[in-house]
């Protein structure tokens, strides 16, 4: 037997039983705003798209990939029924969610403002998920989410983010967004979610020939950590003086400020008792 | 146990991929020249799709080719836990524009090269008072971004961004300056004089031209597919506040709408797309 052969076998059995460690993803895209009297966006469900494209190649498995209207407030709240963790897809069954989509700003924001998620559902119209009073993620509120991605206007200003943000990780690991307001806000960019999915994936993949017929993830993309990858990415097709955001949990100062520098969405890591934030910020 | 199932799968996979079709002296010599990483001779360049690159331990080189794009990444030496460059703004953005340099690029082809400082904060909360204890604020790493311009008109998808160690060399940078042809290029200037004779954005429900721009778009760095564009780039702005992203539209000289550059030349497929719960109350 040829030893490519034997490296091919080991090579499949490894991947393979590292996939199922691999984390589950689901993508919120809304680009139809009008049916609620708001202005369309038309690159949001195809820049969520793209954000699912990396992910499969990376290797992840998709929970869901909802579009427009079956995008609902409802999907990101923690009480009520449906909620997030609707087993068909709310934001806090996968262990990755992003939205891309509008969101609510003010300004400027002062610090008791909230940040929204603003969705355009099929059944009740445009609804303001009001971020810090209604949501709860992560192991310790009865779901699986470790990061959440929000693709959005204003969704984690800088000046409310103790007030918002501190008080929904549980058992989150990290998030990203983006600080601003009603008039300095981000674009609807085409390019801007998927480079930044594709920095944390490292992504890339080889496909390997007969008899495997496979494809593989394969790192020729840097691999960053999560906030790493939006530093580089989330100023992208924004206005001057917006501000992307990524913010860390963690038991200890230490263990918060490693998550908010290093941790990768493939680490593995446990999920961090939230007696701690860590969060870091670059502006436009 | 991941971990050491994922570094083997990896040695694996370097070990199994097919070689580019490169000599194997050559990216690594690349990677010297433009960004001063040293490689072991040894090392086995690997493809995938239109990447090649090199791969070792922390260090990772690789460009695309169907693009002047080159990514390069130091894990070690670029972590935010790692130390910082200690030089000035001007020696980063001087390394910046030595990198541009080495690749050919010309230098008025930068439109502007500014120094992004990122910020840091971390804080203990209260969950009885929900307030924060402790909160200190620091500098972090700096970012070189460098932007892109031909003849007059903004290359808005170029850009070089780069972040440096504490041996001042190159930690991370995503050098993405595509060769535009020079009919892309005119094209570019005759929507630009449109644009400045009064060129009128077509209408967007529910929101209000903001910016009217002739600029040149293409595909992302991180892409399986590159096209080039001149359009008309107009930023809207929604008539109500409560809603705020801006939208963004590309138009030919004539108004009609053109699609934004590709990410994948075909989307992998994507699964479970359709809701299928309905609603017990207010969705």
């Amino acid at each position: 037997m040829k030893p490519a052969f034997i490296t091919n076998v080991l090579l499949v059995f490894i991947m393979v039983t590292a996939e199922a460690a691999t984390p589950t993803y689901s993508t919120g895209g809304v680009d139809a705003y009008m049916p609620c009297g708001f202005p369309n966006l038309p690159w949001r469900v195809s820049s969520a798209d793209a954000v699912a494209g990396w992910f499969n190649l990376a290797g992840f498995p998709a929970f869901s990939n909802w579009r427009n209207g079956d995008v609902w407030g409802n999907d990101f709240r923690n009480a009520g029924s449906p909620n997030d963790r609707d087993p068909g897809g709310g934001s806090d069954v996968p262990q990755i969610y992003l939205y891309a989509g509008h969101g609510t700003c003010q300004d400027p924001p002062g610090p008791t403002d909230p940040d929204f998620i603003t969705p355009c559902g099929n059944i009740g119209g445009l609804d303001f998920d009001d971020i810090g009073a209604n949501d709860k993620w992560g192991s310790q509120s009865g779901g699986s989410l470790q990061f959440l991605f929000l693709e959005a206007s204003c969704p984690m200003d800088l000046i409310s983010i103790g007030n918002n943000w501190f008080p929904v990780f549980r058992g989150l690991h990290v998030a990203t967004g983006h600080s601003g307001t009603s008039t300095h806000d981000t674009y609807d960019s085409a390019q801007r979610p998927a480079n930044f999915a594709v920095y944390t994936v490292g992504g890339g993949r080889i496909d390997l020939p007969f008899p495997f017929g496979v494809s593989l993830p394969l790192i020729l993309y840097p691999p960053l950590s999560v906030g790493d990858a939006w530093m580089a990415t989330g100023l992208q097709d924004v206005d001057e003086s917006v501000c992307a955001v990524a913010i860390a949990a963690g038991e200890t100062e230490a263990d918060a400020v490693d998550r908010r520098e290093n941790e990768r969405l493939t680490d593995g890591r446990s999920d961090p008792i939230p007696n701690w934030f860590g969060w870091r910020w670059v502006c436009n | 146990m991941r971990k050491a199932i994922l570094v083997i799968a990896s040695l694996l996979l370097a070990a199994s991929c097919k070689t580019t079709s490169q000599p194997q002296a050559n990216d690594a010599r690349l990677a010297t020249e433009i960004f001063e990483m040293r490689f072991d001779p040894a090392t086995k360049p690997i493809a995938a799709a239109n990447l090649t690159g090199l791969r070792t331990g922390n260090d990772l080189f690789s460009h695309r080719n169907d693009s002047r794009t080159y990514f390069m990444y130091d894990a070690a030496r670029a972590s935010g836990t790692a130390e910082p460059f200690p030089g000035t703004d001007e020696e980063l953005l001087a390394l910046a524009a030595r990198v541009l340099e080495r690749v050919g690029i010309p230098k008025d082809e930068v439109a502007k090269a500014r120094v992004l400082q990122e910020q840091h904060g971390v804080g203990a909360f209260d969950k009885t008072t929900h307030t924060i204890t402790n909160r200190k604020e620091s500098n972090g790493k700096r970012y070189a971004l460098l932007t892109r311009e031909i003849d007059g008109v903004p290359v808005v998808s170029s850009r070089l961004l780069l972040t440096a160690g504490y041996d001042k060399r190159a930690s991370f940078a995503e050098l993405h300056w595509p060769v535009i042809s020079k009919d892309v290029v005119r094209e570019a200037k005759r929507l630009q004089g449109l644009v400045r004779y009064g060129w009128q954005a077509p209408e967007e429900q529910a929101a209000k031209p903001e910016t009217i721009e002739a600029v040149i778009i293409h595909s992302p760095a991180a892409a399986t597919v590159m096209d080039i564009r001149a359009v008309v780039r107009v930023i809207y702005r929604s008539a109500d506040d409560r809603v705020s992203m801006k939208v963004q539209r590309f138009f030919d000289g004539d108004g009609r709408p053109v699609a934004p550059p590709r990410t994948f030349a075909k989307l992998p497929e994507l699964g479970n797309e359709k809701r299928k719960s309905q609603p017990q109350g207010k969705p």
